[in-house]
């Protein structure tokens, strides 16, 4: 059976998880399990995770972080956020936002599409490595009121990023299936459960009916750009008045300084999750700025109290679609980092008048739960079933600029509907449809998801073609479009334009291009990795020789000698695969040593590369 | 009507749902102007107990999803997405009486011209009334009377429903009489009426 993960490709961090023999789990431990979703630009490519996080404030203009906020979406609707964010912003064709790299010409600029695939890559390699297999396909989580713009942006992500998308199912989901699926949780199997989800940029409340193996989503509602990246910037705001009022000279617009709050912001906010008060230190050295201060968990709670008033808001909202009262709702499950806040859970546990369930770590959760779904798909079991919704209806723009609904929000995928088109005037051989995404009446309200463009009708009398356009959601959410002419039967040409999204033209070029560069950073990492290996090898056999000399041949030694030469040769070429099978050829040389007792422990690493490979 | 009982298309017993057949497992080709009631496997009549429907929908879903065809070929990845797609359209329908009841009257009426706008006697100058004192009430934001009007308006529809279940069968027992089609259509249509303004008012909290 071939393996699917899970992927939790969050605003903060990104982790993966699949189902071991021993039950489903996070892949990777320690550092290696998680990857901040943090990318920093050098030379010869990307440094993510861990690695960029670091470059944060030393290397603030070429260093990336959040970039899930803005997958899918164009400037004038990011709003405020473009001038929060530590880099530069710039807008392309079709509306297409780019992430401007460098301090002068000539700037690099890159799509949150391409962003993303890097952190997908970066997480595929450490599955690769923890797993010791090759990764390919993945189920990614998305937050459930993603648009149809954004999961596409989400997929051609995972596609740049080398990795076939099996599914695209909603992060409150996946944690409904790995509370749900999970022995030990007493969670209850038949009855409602609300999932609340707060991450770092987004918020989604759901509502699920579990009954049997089904879980079924009754409805959904969220903010997609609603999370604890907004209560760090409500922090940085009140830093800065602080600030000025004892410098009132220091300035704050250079992304150093902009990174420089943003870590404050961020470690004051985890700092209150666990004591009632902090005090924080700012150094702004270019300015000679230095400041010093406290913060008390009740300020912090009343300058969050608006964002979370809203999320429950949302909660309001989603029951009245669901139809349900909050006595029927049987549980609560937190999701997201940014349910660990004190402050947070108590308004969750007041509105809901139960406490929610948090057994399962709220990071990990979503990533679980898509490792468990990833399973499913794989073959791997079929004892549940997840029914998801489109988080909001698709239609098209009619006259007079209003919405007219094809698929409402809230319906079951996947899902088909047809609406059928005609010509205005004689002879018309095509006709312009625009598509739209929202829940309000007017097209100016919802999002514009793109054009398509009907070719190829017949000519006839205008109003005597019946094009019957039928729109099509798959299980990933995700819209396709075809038509056809009914009265001649002749398949009408269909080309949709998307306007915040890749073509596929322009997915396949930067995968192209970032094929051609995957071989060379494949091969420069190789060659560090075994380099270092080399040098450890080369120490062990030198320091522990009289081992040798006691234990082999003269010959074997003088062979060993020399294939100590021949790899110090290919250390200093550039190929990776060459030094490998050099290194490999010196492992086979000191097997021997390794069966003698003193020898094994001294040359473990080196038969343990051989066996490796 | 032995013709119209479907049989599987490899183990030839009878069929529950046209989509399914849950006696030798296969997934089953179907022609796109199937009905409803066909899709879930019961008759096409407007009684139809909502346990039961729940149950055949959670079967049929549990064989028809994609999830379950990831590594099928791609004929059978595409006729479990299709299949899928129309087996929720189906339930929805179904579920929901007023859907329901405005699904089966197109089946029933398909060969008769129906008046697709009659509403009931005086209902037009009444609903103009109720519109005008939503406006109003709107505007003033009054809350109690608010939801005094919503109360209003919810027992008119549901006096309308109320009246589906018996109008059907005596639409069954009567077939010839095309008046109770029409009446059906007068009934679905002043419920429209109803549920527009419905969805103007805000929910209190």
């Amino acid at each position: 059976m071939e393996r699917i993960i899970g992927i939790d490709l969050g605003t903060t961090n990104s982790l993966c998880a699949t189902v071991f023999d021993e039950g489903p789990e996070v892949i990777g431990e320690g550092e290696n399990a998680v990857t901040p979703s943090v990318l920093s630009r050098i030379d010869s490519g990307w440094l993510v995770g861990q690695e960029a996080q670091k470059r944060r404030i030393s290397n603030p203009e070429n260093t990336v972080s959040s970039i899930k906020r803005l997958m899918g979406r164009d400037l004038e609707e990011l709003g405020e956020l473009v001038n929060e964010l530590p880099y530069k912003i710039v807008e392309g064709d079709r509306k297409l936002l780019k992430v401007r790299i460098g301090v002068s010409e000539p700037y690099q600029d890159f799509t949150p599409q391409e962003l993303s695939a890097e952190i997908l890559k970066k997480v595929k390699q450490r599955a690769e490595t923890a797993l010791g297999e090759s990764v390919e396909k993945a189920v990614i989580t998305v937050p459930a009121y993603f648009d149809d713009a954004q999961r596409q942006a989400t997929r051609a992500a995972a596609t740049i990023a080398g990795l076939e998308v099996a599914r695209i199912i909603n992060e409150p989901t996946a944690a409904a299936i790995a509370y749900g699926l999970d022995e030990k949780q007493d969670l209850q199997k038949d009855g409602h459960v609300a999932v609340y989800d707060l991450g770092g940029g987004t918020f989604d409340i759901s509502i699920l009916k579990l009954s049997g193996k089904i879980f079924k989503v009754v409805a959904t509602h969220g903010n997609t750009q609603l999370g604890g990246d907004d209560f760090d910037q409500a922090l940085v705001e009140i830093l800065k008045k602080r600030i000025l009022q004892q410098h009132p000279q220091a300035h704050f617009e250079d992304p150093e300084s902009k990174q420089i709050l943003k870590k404050t912001a961020e470690s004051i906010k985890i700092e209150l999750s666990l004591s009632p008060e902090t005090t924080y230190t700012l150094d702004f050295p270019k300015q000679g700025v230095s400041f010093t201060d406290n913060f008390k968990v009740e300020d912090f709670e009343s300058l969050i109290s608006p964002l979370v008033e809203q999320t429950l808001e949302s909660c309001k909202h989603v029951l009245q679609q669901a139809k349900l009262s909050l006595a029927q709702i049987d549980e609560v499950v937190l999701v997201g980092g940014s349910t660990v806040v004190p402050g947070v859970r108590r308004k969750i546990e007041t509105f809901f008048g139960r406490s929610p369930h948090v057994a399962i770590d709220p990071y990990k959760v979503v990533a679980i739960g898509a490792g468990i779904q990833g399973h499913l798909l794989a073959g791997g079991r079929r004892d549940f079933l997840l029914l998801d919704v489109i988080p909001l209806a698709l239609g098209i723009e009619t006259l007079g600029g209003t919405f007219s609904k094809i698929i409402t929000g809230n319906t079951t995928i996947p899902v088909e509907e047809s609406e059928t088109f005609t010509t205005n005037v004689d002879d018309q051989t095509s006709i312009d449809v625009n598509i739209y995404q929202g829940e309000r009446e007017l097209i100016k309200d919802c999002r514009a998801l793109g054009q398509f463009k009907l070719r190829g009708i017949p000519p006839m009398k205008g109003g005597f073609p019946l094009v019957e356009v039928m729109f099509r959601v798959d299980a990933n959410g995700i819209l396709t479009v075809s038509a056809s002419e009914k009265r001649s039967g002749k398949k009408a040409e269909i080309e949709v334009i998307p306007f915040h999204g890749l073509t596929q033209f322009e997915i396949e070029r930067i995968m192209e291009d970032s094929f051609e560069n995957a071989i060379d950073d494949f091969n420069e990492r190789q060659l560090i990795e075994f380099r270092l290996t080399a040098e450890r090898v080369f120490q062990g056999i030198e320091h522990n020789w009289n081992v040798a000399e006691s234990a082999l041949t003269e010959t074997e030694r003088d062979k060993i000698r020399m294939q100590m030469e021949v790899v110090r040769q290919s250390i200093k070429g550039q190929d990776s695969q060459a030094l490998k099978a050099q290194l490999d050829a010196l492992g086979e040389l000191t097997r021997p040593l390794a069966d003698t007792a003193m020898g094994r422990s001294i040359l473990t690493e080196l038969q343990g590369e051989s066996a490796d490979s | 009507m032995a013709f119209d009982e479907p049989a599987c298309h490899t183990c030839e017993t009878t069929l529950v749902s046209r989509l399914f057949c849950f006696s030798c497992n296969a997934l089953q080709p179907f022609p796109r102007e199937i009905d409803f009631f066909e899709v879930l496997g019961f008759p096409v009549s407007f009684e139809l107990k909502s346990a039961e429907l729940e149950e055949r929908y959670q079967q049929l879903s549990l064989e028809l999803h994609p999830d379950f065809y990831g590594s099928a070929p791609e004929a059978e990845q595409l006729l479990s997405e299709t299949a899928s797609a129309i087996l929720n359209t189906a339930y929805k329908t179904l579920h929901e009486p007023t859907l329901r009841a405005g699904y089966l009257l197109h089946l029933l009426a398909e060969k008769q011209q129906l008046d697709e706008r009659s509403l009931p006697e005086g209902f037009l100058a009444e609903m103009f009334f109720l519109q005008e004192e939503l406006d109003e009430l709107l505007d003033s934001v009054n809350s109690v009377e608010l939801s005094a009007m919503h109360d209003d308006l919810q027992n008119r529809k549901k006096d309308i429903e109320a009246d589906y279940a018996p109008l059907f069968k005596k639409h069954e027992e009567h077939p010839e009489d095309s008046g109770i089609l029409q009446q059906l259509q007068t009934h679905l249509n002043a419920e429209r009426y109803l549920r527009r303004l419905l969805e103007r008012i805000p929910v209190a909290d």
